[in-house]
């Protein structure tokens, strides 16, 4: 089978998918400026470090609970309301998962970090502890993007399935900068 | 309440294994700090970047995923005009939003008052940036596309959280060596 591919096609993809990429535009760059604005605190070898595993598994995090969500949302095993048993169990599971997948990642990066040849700091422990803290503080915010995303963009017959990833992916980049900005501020600079 | 244990298992070491890639683009992210430093300003493009590169990754390996169970793209037809178009379209998205990004960027920085690179810094790494990472990610699509429906694993499963991670250490490599070749840092 040959398929004609005319430049209209090419036109038509790029046309449904400019909207969403802008908005993940702007986000990034307002994630961008708020790495600018604490760069002081931030543009240290180990903190840059640890950006990019907070906000990859916050993102991952997010993106699995809201595609279970719209699964069960779709299927009618789940009522499009913020309460009930499947959505607290749901919660709870990605609560665990966040915890056991960042807190496993913080002791990892002790070893490994050092082997890669990141400039550590004095106190090794403070990268484990900023990846461990900020994570979790990002999986709640996560958690309660996926999940009011989905339930009222079901409510108001969105397709979830469109919504929650983009949403959850790039909002969570801006929250998990937060967090570790945040974090430091416990861990200490 | 109750913890889904099966949630767990099937989850929990494709998270693990992302995070381990992650800490690559970490040590990427981490070895700029000098140039992040000495350019004022560069840093605000970074995140947006990399979102980009994610977002127009996924979707392509998204929708070559589809052409295949469509029969539109298998391994013995992995060259033809849909891929290639595809192919085109996302090379096209990302140096067009990279543009964009270089300028928004700039714009930000003008408008927040903050210390900052030329507009032509900004737009020429942005922008070359986009064309390199997002040629060697759409060709990188296509052989994991290639690879999959060769093999019989569906690519929907594979495909798109590859890239996604792939896609983070992809961009940081690029725009490193980008920001060192433009020499806005001397």
């Amino acid at each position: 089978m040959r398929i004609i591919v005319e430049p209209r096609v090419i036109w038509s993809v790029a046309r449904q998918s400019i909207p969403v990429l802008l908005v993940a535009l702007l986000m990034g760059i307002l994630a961008g400026q708020m790495l600018n604005l604490a760069s002081s605190i931030v543009l240290v070898p180990w903190v840059l470090f640890s950006i990019p595993v907070v906000n990859g598994i916050g993102g991952n995090l997010g993106t699995i609970l809201g595609a279970r969500l719209s699964s069960a949302l779709h299927l009618g095993s789940l009522e499009a309301r913020l309460d009930g048993k499947t959505l607290e169990d749901e919660l709870l599971t990605g609560l665990t998962l966040g915890i056991i997948t960042y807190g496993s990642l913080a002791l990892i990066s002790l070893g490994v970090a050092p082997v890669l040849g990141v400039e550590m700091p004095v106190n090794l422990v403070r990268l484990g502890v900023l990846i461990a803290f900020s994570g979790l503080l990002l999986t709640f915010v996560v958690l309660a993007i996926s999940m009011l995303s989905a339930i009222y963009s079901f409510k108001f017959g969105l397709d979830p399935d469109n919504v929650v990833a983009p949403l959850t992916a790039s909002s969570g980049d801006i929250a998990g900068i937060m967090c570790i900005i945040l974090a430091l501020q416990v861990v200490g600079i | 309440m109750r913890i889904s244990r099966s949630v767990l298992r099937q989850s929990y070491p494709f998270l693990f294994a992302t995070g381990l890639g992650q800490m690559v683009a970490g040590l990427l992210f981490g070895g700029m700090e000098n140039y992040l430093r000495e350019a004022p300003g560069l840093i605000v493009l970074i995140p947006s970047m990399i979102g980009l590169r994610g977002n127009i990754g996924s979707a392509l390996a998204c929708r070559l995923g589809t052409a295949t169970h469509l029969g539109f793209v298998s391994s013995e037809q992995i060259w033809n005009d849909r891929s290639r178009s595809e192919i085109w379209t996302s090379i096209v998205l990302s140096t067009f939003l990279s543009a964009m990004a270089g300028a928004v960027a700039y714009l930000s920085c003008l408008a927040l008052g903050v210390e900052h690179i030329s507009l032509g810094f900004f737009m020429l790494i942005s922008t070359a940036t986009g064309v390199i990472a997002g040629t060697v990610l759409s060709f990188m699509t296509l052989s994991i596309i290639f690879y999959a429906d060769k093999h019989g694993a569906d690519p929907d499963n594979v495909a798109a959280p590859a890239l996604a991670t792939a896609a983070d250490i992809i961009t940081l490599g690029v725009l490193f060596l980008v920001i060192i070749a433009s020499g806005v840092v001397s």
